[in-house]
């Protein structure tokens, strides 16, 4: 199986990358943004050809939800026209394309975990510009997968636990919000899951699927940031802030938990516990 | 110094078990705790009795019925007790000119938000024992002059039965657990609350007159899966937890979903610092293994 991955220099492709060692027998090529623009047809189409790609893994993204809001055209050539490119290519050479996406598509107003059959509901740009990439994909049609996700984090890259990891070993106290929910999911886990999916799948049928992956269980961005001290040791205190309090420029959902039975069910994958899979990347981010 | 004597109900349950274990008096505080029989909160000549005798400054209510599912069955009782009850103690409050402090619940609203409760959201229960517990609210909102109620949510102790000790008995029985996913709030440790609790009679003025409504747990958000799986991993059990769909497990009466409570009033007017739901949690563990290490050595 030729598996080729764009946006590989982000956190999902520098996971996957790590997991790639795993599956010998698979041939990865992997593509950052500077060495494939997924929103160019003509090079994408180019290098799957050369790959002889029979799946197609895309980690592009646009993911800065602030910065989307000051400047909606990026977000919206990356999120929606490069999905487009990438399942028309991969629609033409008969490719499975597998598309992250993200709970932004949600807005947050329900009490219960979201399932797949939730009507999306952007509040802001990032989201609706995920939410227009996952409809392009259905519209042209390849084989896809779409796996949304929540709070995600690793040791590359930018993200919440990384910052909190940070601020921890620099200041006595932090300020985090305490009422917005969510699930954060580790990109490892992630990556290990398409990979096992990848595993499982028939290549000679059609996929139109939606799933959410998620760590298992529910927490506050303070519960998150109060175990990324806990686990990692250090005597950093996390104060409980309302987001009130707490200017952020772009619209965030109150409530991210997303139902990731479905996923679990189709691929019999077992998902661990944010706080395992946390203090597992903890680990891995202090080892030198 | 003259002392300012303190009646609570329901001391047998798990927060009036709590405020007993506190130190019983401190500075010009004295508690005095009583439950069934000899003090039953549905009966008005029993609190008359006991606030002429003990010459009392104020009433904490600990006694309340709370089997969510019993409830919907148990119509009567529940109200008796909730409303009822809450009603005879805000009468006595109010003839004797006294301040009642009342614990109330998160069962009060329906559990339809997607963001932390504040005392201003409107009440909607979805069944009996939420109705009957709003109902008792209001009562004492109507009836007393000077009051406190405390709504908590998710409580837990080393006393009576709650769901860590279900948990913990659960998970020293079974190989593999099935907890819900989809309900998240926030665990109460009913030792903190008591804390809490004491704050608020140590430092209120009695020469005041209250009319507030609080919301207290412990700091932090998970879901009865998160719960349950910390008290199984604190007790080093080696059970599996498995999370499941409400849907999956279906109980008599209907649960929230979202039962998160703000608590910014309560810490902001009292001054209160308030533990992570974990660390409370395992420090109550480990509160009930010293229990069970002394019983086993007597």
């Amino acid at each position: 199986m030729n598996i080729m991955v764009t946006g590989s220099g982000g956190q999902l492709g520098s996971e996957l990358r790590a997991a790639a060692a795993r599956y010998p027998r698979w041939n990865f090529r992997f593509f950052s943004h500077a060495e494939l623009d997924v929103t160019d047809a003509h090079d994408v189409r180019q290098a799957m050809r050369q790959c002889s790609c029979d799946v197609l893994v895309n980690c592009a993204a646009f993911t800065s939800v602030d910065r989307a809001e000051a400047d909606p055209g990026l977000p919206f050539r990356v999120n929606r026209d490069g999905a487009g490119v990438l399942a028309g290519s991969a629609r033409e050479l008969d490719a499975l394309l597998v598309h992250f996406s993200t709970y932004y598509v949600f807005d947050g107003m329900s009490p219960k975990p979201f399932r797949e059959q939730d009507e999306p509901r952007p509040l802001g740009v990032y989201g609706l510009s995920k939410r227009q990439g996952e409809e392009l994909i259905g519209k042209i049609g390849p084989s896809h997968m779409i796996i949304r996700t929540g709070w995600l984090y690793s040791p590359f890259g930018q993200n919440f636990v990384k910052t909190m990891h940070r601020l921890g070993r620099e200041r006595d106290v932090v300020d985090v919000v305490s009422d917005r929910v969510g699930s954060p999911t580790c990109a490892e886990d992630l990556a290990e899951a398409v990979l096992c999916i990848l595993g499982k799948a028939d290549l000679q049928r059609s996929y139109a699927e939606t799933y959410h992956y998620v760590n298992e269980g529910a927490c506050s961005w303070y519960d998150l940031a109060a175990a990324v001290m806990s686990l990692a040791g250090l005597p950093c205190r996390v104060r409980p802030i309302e987001s009130s309090g707490f200017s952020v420029s772009g619209p965030r959902p109150w409530y991210s938990v997303l139902n990731n039975n479905a996923v679990k069910r189709e691929w019999e994958l077992v998902i661990s516990h944010w706080q395992a899979s946390l203090g597992r990347t903890l680990e891995r981010m202090t080892v030198p | 110094m003259q002392k300012r004597n303190v009646l609570v109900t329901g001391c047998k349950g798990q927060l009036g078990s709590e405020l007993q274990a506190l130190s019983v008096c401190s500075g010009d505080l004295e508690l005095f705790f009583y439950d069934l029989p000899e003090l039953d909160i549905t009966r008005s000549d029993h609190i008359e009795r006991f606030c002429r005798t003990l010459g009392v400054h104020a009433i904490v209510n600990c006694a309340a019925y709370t089997a969510v599912d019993r409830a919907e069955t148990d119509i009567d009782a529940a109200f008796l007790v909730n409303r009822q009850g809450a009603a005879v103690l805000a009468s006595c409050a109010k003839e004797h000119g006294i301040m009642l402090l009342h614990i109330s619940t998160d069962y009060v609203f329906n559990g339809e938000s997607c963001v932390p409760y504040r005392e201003t959201d409107p009440a909607s229960p979805l069944g009996v024992y939420g109705l009957s517990k709003w109902e008792g609210e209001e009562c004492i909102r109507q009836i007393a002059p000077s009051h406190i109620i405390i709504r908590t949510s998710w409580l837990y102790s080393v006393y009576g039965s709650n769901f860590v000790k279900t948990m913990l008995r659960l998970g020293s029985e079974r190989e593999s657990l099935h907890v819900v996913f989809d309900q998240v709030g926030t665990p109460t440790c009913a030792a903190d609350l008591a804390g809490a609790i004491k704050a608020i009679l140590e430092r209120y003025d009695s020469s005041s007159v209250y009319r507030e409504t609080y919301h207290y747990s412990n700091e932090g958000v998970c879901s009865w899966y998160d719960f349950a799986l910390a008290v199984i991993q604190a007790r080093g059990l080696p059970c599996r937890v498995l999370p499941v769909e409400t849907s999956e497990y279906p109980t008599t009466a209907r649960r929230p979903h979202f039962s998160v409570l703000n608590k910014g009033k309560i810490k902001k007017e009292w001054e209160l610092v308030i533990p992570h739901w974990k660390a409370s949690l395992e420090r109550t563990i480990g509160r009930m293994t010293e229990g069970s290490g002394r019983q086993g050595n007597g």
